[in-house]
């Protein structure tokens, strides 16, 4: 695989569109058996009864938002030290999909709360941090749009991300370092499941079709700015 | 009345995944007017 040869806007253009192509359609197929798997094959929860299906797109939103943060700042610390002008293209067309799903966990937590806690809202750990991450996602966009030389924008949207990036373990580990309301991990790599088998694949699908989702999107975004700068 | 909080869930969150879309196919349009010769 030729890496640098890709890192080049060019040539990384017809590249990022052949892979938001496959991933988009990849997604959509995705989602749609996501759907159905949450809605049609996992069981009623036996305390929660039906409301609990919110969680087939509030806990991969949840993911999401913290995994693109990482990604988006890994691509940031990169154009900052290689001074690679598709690495903070890459950061800067994550930021918006981020803000999105995070938006979508705090928005679908909140109505699974409701229900579940008798509360839309409260300033636990978990939701604090998360409401954190949303404000630094909008940070690194109103910084970058701020600055009118796009280099200069670039470091300076970096730095923000690279400082922010702590925020993830803190959203991680919130629920174990913290007393908080909100449940522990619904899924872990070191425990079995302690949910129904197509609960958890409901969840699982559904993960990935927003994985392929957020990087179809951000592919295309990246081709706009491309253009756009040329 | 859970109904209520579940499509409120799913709604808002594919309506707002449609947006996106949506606004990331026009802005792709306008870019690629603005810009015929290539990247």
């Amino acid at each position: 695989m030729k890496w640098f040869w890709y890192a080049s806007p060019q040539t990384f253009y017809p590249l990022a569109g052949t892979i938001a192509r496959g991933c988009g359609f990849a997604a959509a197929l995705l989602a749609a058996a996501g759907l159905y798997i949450g809605f049609f094959v996992a069981p009623t929860d036996a305390q929660q009864g039906e409301v609990y299906r919110i969680i087939f797109i509030h806990v991969p939103a949840a993911w999401m938002s913290m995994f693109i943060y990482v990604v988006m700042a890994f691509w940031a610390a990169l154009g900052l030290a290689l001074n690679t002008r598709l690495s903070a293209m890459m950061a800067a067309a994550l930021a918006p999909t981020g803000a999105l799903f995070t938006f979508i966990a705090l928005w679908t937590g909140s109505l699974w709360g409701k229900p579940t806690w008798g509360t839309y809202w409260v300033w636990d750990a978990r939701l604090t941090s998360e409401l954190i991450l949303l404000f630094l996602y909008f940070g690194f966009i109103a910084l970058r749009a701020a600055i009118e030389d796009p280099r200069r924008a670039d470091r300076a949207a970096a730095l923000l991300a690279i400082v922010g990036v702590v925020n993830v373990p803190i959203i991680y580990y919130s629920v174990q370092w913290w007393n908080t309301l909100h449940q522990g991990a619904s899924v872990s790599l070191t425990r079995a499941p302690s949910m129904a088998k197509a609960m958890l694949a409901g969840m699982i699908v559904m993960a990935l079709a927003f994985w392929l989702y957020s990087i179809a999107v951000s592919l295309v975004r990246v081709r706009c700015m491309i253009r756009e700068s040329a | 009345m859970s109904d209520v909080y579940i499509w409120g869930s799913y709604a808002v969150t594919f309506a707002l995944l449609a947006a996106e879309i949506a606004l990331l196919v026009r802005r792709s349009r306008r870019a690629e007017e603005g810009n015929r010769g290539g990247p």
